[in-house]
């Protein structure tokens, strides 16, 4: 037998895993909703998103910015739509039938964000945000609050509050 | 909450058509509606007031307002519309604060879609003021 014979001690303080749970636990968590664009994953904190819409029809509005699509008649609430992708500058969707329209509020304003594809909804700690990569294109760094690991990928997590207030002082969109 | 069942207030709106958009202008405002005329290139149409492109037509409406050297040309039909007051929505405050459609005041729906109820008043009249200078 090779066993090492190792104090009970040293074996214990050496177990992370009962303190990596504790670490979970009082670690603050914090919802995020994943979603795609153009391919890439991005993320929303939850606290913004009040609902995703199934699909509405848009009424046009002409002598707007290019990023507001419509409006739609939400149970007698109208309720603009804003395309996320031209938001960041981003090409058009190919097929706008497969889109998503998500409800969205801030302290700014409120309206539905239309995004590719909604994919999850998790939670995360705050340390599992980490700072956007330095080479992050100016104009995006404003609008992106880190990055954070769902899954297998990096998904950007956007800084919904500053592009809401952005899209208002008339800098994007 | 529907307020159809309990709000019998109604607005009556004149609509016409700016390119393919259905307007309304308060019933109100307007004066008279003359009789068709031939498009001689030198009107000045609604959509230019509207901050659009003109659309092209063969025929033209003059529909005059209340207020001094007020009339609105337009292409396509007139009719006299009643909504309900349930029917009328304050514009959402992204489009309130980003919408570049002169006069846009609120939205209107029925049974054909949207009506954008503009507001002759927000209009700049000076482009119909300067329309005989050569």
């Amino acid at each position: 037998m090779s066993d090492t014979i190792t104090p009970l001690d040293e074996i214990l303080t050496a177990d992370s895993r009962q303190q990596a749970r504790v670490a979970d636990i009082d670690e603050p968590r914090i919802k995020l909703l994943v979603l795609t664009l153009a391919g890439e994953p991005f993320a929303i904190r939850g606290e913004f998103v009040r609902e995703v819409l199934p699909d509405h029809p848009v009424f046009f509005v002409p002598g707007c910015p290019p990023s507001l699509e419509g409006v739609i008649n939400l149970r007698d609430e109208i309720e603009t739509v804003i395309d996320l992708r031209r938001l960041l500058g981003l090409p058009p969707p190919p097929n706008l039938g497969e889109t998503r329209i998500l409800l969205v509020a801030t302290a700014a304003m409120q309206s539905g964000v239309r995004v590719d594809r909604v994919d999850d909804v998790t939670d995360v700690v705050e340390s599992a945000i980490l700072p956007p990569p330095a080479t992050l294109a100016a104009e995006r760094k404003t609008v992106v609050k880190g990055v954070v690991r769902i899954g297998t990928q990096m998904a950007t997590l956007l800084d919904i509050e500053r592009l809401f207030q952005d899209y208002l002082d008339g800098r994007i969109g | 909450m529907n307020v159809a069942a309990c709000d019998d207030r109604c607005w009556e709106a004149v609509t016409f058509c700016a390119g393919p958009h259905r307007m309304a202008v308060e019933a109100a405002k307007v004066r008279h509606l003359d009789a068709e005329t031939a498009d001689d290139g030198r009107e000045i149409r609604v959509e230019t007031l509207l901050g659009l492109a003109p659309t092209p037509a063969a025929r033209l409406r003059r529909l005059r307002l209340w207020g001094a050297e007020r009339e609105i040309v337009i292409a396509g039909g007139v009719e006299i519309t009643r909504l309900g007051a349930h029917a009328l929505y304050r514009l959402p405050k992204p489009l309130a604060v980003r919408a570049r459609l002169r006069g846009l005041k609120a939205l209107g729906f029925d049974e054909r879609g949207m009506i954008l109820v503009v507001d002759p008043d927000l209009w700049d009249w000076s482009v119909v003021a300067g329309k005989e200078t050569p």
